[in-house]
């Protein structure tokens, strides 16, 4: 047993050993597990705490800067810059930089030429410059790092591309170059860096393996899922990575992401030429001369904690260009811009400021904060590379004055050295975002300046475009013309102009037409400066404009096709524009001259076509818009007006009430009055004339028929209704009629011409034309509810009422007689024609119902019921009285007299369906109990059972007006009757009939004779 | 030959302008041929004559341009201070470019003051040719302006233009123009150096001098020429010219000193003629004839 234990210990080591020399399984797996923050924290917790760097890495601790010579036999030379000598130059033909790793320098040489020719990695010491070991290996050289013992290199191949993608690691032990451990993977490794026994490694653009340095077992991973990672650099400051954007090492670095890390935003995202921050890791940096690397950021990362912020140290970023150094905050703010001898190779910042070396070998220490040169030195070689160790190098000595910001600026721009346009350019913009008026001036004689790359005028041009300060400068130029002897150029009108334009400078109106006129004025530019001078100036610009038309109209320098577009090879064209935009500007502001000297221009038959084309044009573009104007306006009207008439026409009532047909005939009183009294004359016993017609809505009448109808009373009425105007009203028509009672009757206290609304007050006997005329007054006055209708109230013709029959006294409580359908009949009625009271229709003469065809029964005149109590109850429907002109009535018969005994009043009877009544003032009871007239049998036998079927007022058609109230009997008092409320507008229906004449004193009783009965 | 004939043509150029439109100075613009077409309608065989004025002024409004054109001849025969109202009114009114051209050269015909004006204005039209034909009138007028406005001409961007005005300003005699005629010399206007010879004094031969060497030997010998042709300047400043000449040396030296000892009588024994005839025997001949010229 204790041999088997002892045997499998000795494997276990000998794995282990094997596994460490193989290292598949210890690092680089597949399987490991990334991102994990347990391990990162670990990692983080090895490094040491973060601090400045004060002094150089390198084991002299003496600031050294390393340089591959260019030209001629290549030297690797070592320089104490504190010394300001040369430590050491050794020969050889370097192929990367050299790399100060403690008391060694590292780099890959090249022996032998030919096919011989092979690069080997070569340590040499720090000191002296002597061998200290060389090592061969197929793959390319990448970098090296070191800690303590410790130097790791990668080599390897593909990190440019190719098929091929093989890396080796391994940690050597630096005085002898023995291997302690290794990996070879297939991928691509970058530029380790160590720190706190622990060997960063980038990998693949997208891990960090972290090896223990002893080991060379993997701690640790990190995969970022955000950037790409092509550099990893463990600084005193502490540990980052990143590519544009710089990461810290911390714990959050396990988190992967750009949010979730410390992060750091790439920094001057706009300088030209792409900056990085920090040397590609995969890519080793060039012992040959070579433009890589002369377009750089320097910043110092300050030390933070773990997961603080990444802060730059100084807030002071550094941008090489070549030969070109700026200085800015963080912010992007310009601090300053310096321009060196020569291109710089190698730089490293330090407290004081910018150490940089030349291609040429000159040193310098540049400032930091006035860029001046703080330490200056020679190397006195050409260099092809450098690499820098001098932290905490800060040399005395004055930096001198800070230089004016915008005076750098404009030497760059104006600097003559083409190959860096583009910093040029960045330098002009920076130049341009000055409002001072002053780089309106610089940035114009910039423009002017011989030699200046298109690309830089370019840029000029835009900044100066687009200035809204320095007009005054601007104005300045204008005033310059070309001159051969004087060797002046014409200033440069097509960026000044537009600047003026948009800074709607008119003081530069007068010189831009003087501009206009001269010869030497480019034809590319002219539209541009007629175009000003049109927007800028005003009429007094006509003249002006006006020689320039009438001048080239017909020049050949100012012909060409309509389709030539203003271009540099086009001159011509550009030509031919300014022309047109000249006569536009005529045709704008010149007024009616103006637009004669076109008219005649282009009729002359002088002006090129195009041009000719183009001057009538503008009259013809004038007329349309004039034509479309009116056109919108005639549309804009019309809708107005159909607007209006909408509005107008929702304002007319649906149909005419009756008072308005009666306001409408009022107004023509007199001239009806006369044919109503020729007709009267013709027929004293006219009791009413009506009149029928349709009225259409726009308050026409026709189709009028009369009653009656005699020739000559319709041949008089005829013309006169005609011309009766009636108000405009929303259906399209309407039939109406109207109706006059021609009977005066006896004078009658009529509320409507007593005081009435109106409050003219007529004399008793006033004729019905001037009661007409002025119910037709009060009517008007819609409020006015006081009028009497003037077909209720009315005073009866003064005709000798016939004698009452005679009949019995009904019973007391008996209703009144001629309940009618929907309806009951006048309380009092006597079917001998005596309406309640005893009066008869139309006054003292029999009523017509009685007098033609069936003898009416004869019946005395029954006592005038009493007084009726003035209780105002609403007014059953009167039966239906007969009326005349409305044909298809069926007269309802007639309520029978009854004889005046005193009733009660009658109780309120639901009114018939359709349009609602007003409520009707009482109607007197009559003063005794009327017998219907059903009832009452010749010679007084037993009336019906029931009344004969009353014939029911034809459908559509209103109930019967409700009866006028009992008039008191001669000599009795006239009862005070309620006003009569204004019915409400009615369908097309005659009005209510004449009512039975007023009460008449009560004739004996009579039986009463059905008006069906003969006689 | 070919040196011979380079000299000639140059030589001819700066006559031509001169010819084709100086005005013997001093003295009146001499008349352009009447026009062969006669356009009175009534067969006028004697020359238009102020007379006529009303019926010839309506012809240029006529939409035919011979028509017009035949009018410009014809107020040109009538040479009088009247017509250059017409004229002028006509060139502003915008013409085609053979219209306007033949009106200014009318217009240098007649040499009227009056005509300043619209000269002026011509001078700044966008047509060079036109310009060239402004200036070329102006130069044809007496006026005390006409100098000044001619070196205007000398700053003008086209070459053609420029070198029509320094030849006018030599033709005029403006002495007063000389420091401007150096100047455009010195910035290439090659023209200038036969005005420089026309008009320099004795400082200005030393100063045009100074260019020898600097400047084409054609173009210097053009100015030289002028110079050593003036009666007002003395022989000792002409014999500066011709040792000059001799430090330079070369076939077309010779052939110029030759061409100049020619001018001397026979009978004529200054040391100027001498100092020509020693000059040349001192000059070798060059390569074989037709090799060579001017450079």
């Amino acid at each position: 047993m204790k041999r088997f234990h002892v045997a499998l210990l000795v494997a276990l080591a000998i794995g282990s050993g094997g596994c460490a020399s193989l290292g598949h399984t210890n690092a680089f797996s597949a399987r490991f597990a990334d991102n994990q923050a347990a391990p990162t924290e670990a990692v983080v917790a090895r490094l040491p705490a973060p601090q400045a760097a004060t002094r150089p890495d390198n084991a002299s601790g003496a600031p050294i800067v390393l340089i591959t010579t260019h030209g001629g036999e290549r030297r690797v030379i070592a320089w104490d810059v504190a010394a300001g000598r040369e430590r050491w130059s050794a020969p050889f033909d370097a192929m990367t930089r050299p790399e100060a790793l403690g008391d060694l320098v590292l780099f890959s040489a090249r022996f032998g030429t030919g096919e011989t020719s092979h690069e080997e990695v070569v340590a040499i010491g720090l000191d002296d410059g002597r061998v200290r070991w060389r090592e061969t290996h197929e793959l390319g050289y990448v970098g090296a790092a070191r800690e303590g013992d410790t130097i790791v290199l990668v080599n390897g191949v593909g990190a440019q591309g190719g098929a091929r993608r093989v890396s080796h690691v391994r940690s050597v032990d630096p005085r002898s170059g023995a291997v302690l451990w290794e990996y070879e993977i297939q991928g691509v490794l970058g530029h380790p860096a160590v720190a706190g026994g622990q060997v960063f490694i980038p990998w693949d653009r997208q891990n960090i393996a972290v090896l223990d340095a002893r080991t060379g077992f993997e701690q640790a991973r990190l995969r970022s899922t955000d950037d790409i990672i092509d550099w990893v650099d463990a600084r005193p400051e502490g540990v980052f990575y990143g590519s544009k954007a710089v990461y810290r090492l911390d714990g959050r670095a396990a988190s992967g992401t750009r949010t979730g890390s410390t992060y750091l935003a790439p920094l001057l995202p706009a300088a030209p030429g792409d900056p990085l921050i920090h040397a590609d890791g995969f890519v080793a940096s060039p012992g040959t001369r070579t433009a890589r690397g002369r377009i750089r950021l320097h910043a110092t990362l300050s030390p933070g904690a773990p997961g603080a912020p990444i802060a730059i140290a100084d807030d002071l970023v550094y941008y090489v260009y070549f030969r070109y150094v700026f200085a800015f905050g963080t912010d992007g703010t310009p601090r300053w811009v310096r321009i060196v001898s020569e291109d710089v190779i190698g730089a490293e910042t330090t407290p004081a400021g910018l150490f940089t070396v030349g291609e040429h070998g000159a040193m310098r220490l540049l400032d930091a904060t006035t860029g001046n040169d703080r330490w200056s030195g020679s190397l006195g070689a050409e260099v092809a590379s450098a690499s820098l160790d001098i932290a905490g190098f800060s040399p005395s000595g004055e930096p001198g004055a800070a230089r004016d910001l915008k005076t750098s600026l404009t030497e760059v721009a104006l600097d003559g050295d083409n190959r860096l346009v583009p910093a040029r350019a960045f330098a002009l913009q920076m130049l341009a975002a000055d409002p001072d008026p002053g780089v309106t001036r610089e940035l114009l004689d910039m423009y002017a300046q011989r030699g200046m790359p298109n690309s830089l005028r370019e840029a000029i041009g835009t900044a100066l475009r687009t200035r809204r300060t320095g007009s005054d400068f601007l104005l300045a130029a204008l005033q310059r013309h070309y001159d051969f002897l004087e060797g002046t150029e014409a200033p440069p009108l097509q960026v000044i102009v537009p600047s003026l334009v948009a800074a709607e400078e008119r003081r530069s109106v007068d010189a831009l037409v003087t501009q206009l006129m001269d010869h030497e004025t480019p034809a590319l530019v002219l539209p541009t400066v007629v175009q000003a001078i049109v927007q800028l100036g005003d009429a007094n610009v006509v003249p002006a404009l006006r020689a320039f038309l009438v001048l080239y109209h017909a020049d050949s320098a100012f012909h060409a096709a309509a389709d030539a577009a203003c271009a540099p090879a086009t001159p011509n064209a550009c030509a031919m524009q300014a022309l047109a935009l000249a006569a536009e500007g005529i045709f704008k502001l010149g007024g009616n001259e103006g637009r004669e000297v076109l008219t005649r221009l282009a009729a002359n038959g002088r002006a090129h076509e195009p041009l000719a084309a183009t001057m009538r044009g503008f009259f013809e573009r004038e007329q349309r818009a004039s034509e479309e104007a009116a056109r919108a306006e005639e549309t804009a009207r019309q809708r107005a007006a159909e607007e209006a008439a909408r509005e107008v026409a929702a304002a007319l009532p649906m149909r005419l009430s009756q008072e308005q047909i009666n306001i409408a005939f009022g107004e023509h009183t007199e001239a009806l009055r006369a044919c109503v009294a020729e007709e009267l004359g013709r027929n004293p016993r006219l009791a009413q004339v009506r009149f029928v017609f349709i009225v259409n809505n726009d308050g026409t009448g026709r189709d009028f028929t009369f009653a009656p109808n005699t020739p000559e009373f319709v041949a008089c009425l005829s013309p006169k209704v005609s011309a009766v105007a009636f108000p405009r009203f929303r259906q399209s028509r309407q039939r109406a009629s109207f109706v006059i009672s021609v009977r005066g009757g006896q004078p009658q206290a009529d509320t409507a011409t007593e005081g009435g609304a109106g409050g003219e007050v007529l004399a008793a006997d006033a004729p019905w034309w001037e009661r007409a005329r002025v119910r037709a007054g009060v009517a008007q006055n819609a409020a006015v509810t006081s009028a009497t209708p003037w077909w209720v109230r009315r005073a009866a013709p003064v005709i000798a009422p016939p004698p009452p029959p005679t009949q019995p006294t009904p019973p007391a409580g008996t209703t009144s007689a001629g309940a009618t359908p929907g309806g009951t009949t006048p309380a009092g009625a006597t079917p001998g024609g005596t309406t309640p009271g005893g009066t008869t229709p139309g006054g003292g003469e029999r009523p017509w119902w009685l007098q033609s065809g069936a003898s009416a029964p004869s019946s005395a005149p029954q006592a005038a019921p009493a007084t009726p109590a003035a209780t105002p109850t609403p007014t059953p429907a009167a039966p239906a009285q007969p009326t005349s002109g409305t044909a298809r009535r069926t007269p309802l018969p007639a309520t029978p007299a009854q004889p005046a005994p005193a009733v009660p009043a009658q109780p309120a009877q639901p009114a018939p369906a359709g349009p609602a009544q007003p409520a009707q003032p009482a109607q007197p009871a009559p003063a005794a109990p009327a017998q219907p007239w059903w009832l009452q049998q010749p010679g007084g036998a037993a009336p019906p059972a029931s009344p004969p079927a009353q014939p029911t007022p034809p459908a559509g058609q209103p109930p019967a007006a409700p009866p006028a109230p009992a008039q008191p009997a001669p000599g009795q008092p006239t009862p005070t009757q309620p006003a009569q409320p204004q019915r409400p507008a009615q369908p097309s229906a005659p009005p209510p009939a004449a009512q039975p004449a007023p009460a008449q004193p009560p004739a004996p009783a009579q039986p009463a004779q059905p008006w069906w009965l003969p006689q | 030959m070919p040196r011979v004939s380079v000299f000639i043509v140059l030589a001819l150029l700066a006559a031509a302008p001169a010819v084709s439109t100086a005005q013997p100075r001093p003295g009146r613009p001499s008349r352009p041929a009447r026009p062969a077409t006669d356009t009175s309608g009534e067969g006028m065989a004697a020359a238009p004559t102020l007379a006529d004025l009303a019926t010839i002024v309506p012809k240029l409004e006529s939409a035919r341009q011979d028509e017009v054109r035949e009018a410009i001849d014809l107020l040109t025969v009538i040479d009088r201070p009247e017509v250059v109202a017409p004229l002028s009114q006509l060139l502003r009114s915008g013409q085609p470019d053979a219209i306007t051209d033949r009106a200014l050269e009318a217009l240098g015909a007649l040499g009227q003051a009056s005509a300043v004006d619209v000269l002026v204005e011509f001078t700044h039209h966008r047509r060079e040719a036109a310009r060239r034909r402004a200036y070329q009138a102006l130069a044809a007028i007496r006026d005390p302006r006409i100098p000044r406005l001619l070196e205007q001409g000398l700053r003008d961007s086209d070459r053609n233009v420029r070198g029509a005005a320094a030849l006018a300003l030599g033709q005029i005699g403006a002495r007063g123009s000389v420091d401007t005629l150096f100047i455009a010399f010195d910035r290439g206007v090659i023209e200038a150096a036969i005005s420089i010879g026309k008009l320099g004094d004795k400082a200005a031969v030393q100063k045009f001098s100074e260019s020898v060497g600097r400047r084409p030997l054609s173009v210097m010998l053009s100015g030289f020429e002028q110079f050593v042709r003036r009666r007002d300047l003395d022989d000792e400043v002409k014999l500066e010219i011709v040792q000059r000449l001799g430090e330079v040396s070369g076939p077309l030296v010779k052939t110029f000193l030759r061409e100049y000892l020619g001018t001397f009588s026979e009978r004529d024994r200054s040391a100027l003629k001498q100092a020509i005839e020693e000059t040349i025997r001192r000059i070798p001949d060059g390569p074989a004839a037709g090799a060579g010229g001017a450079r």
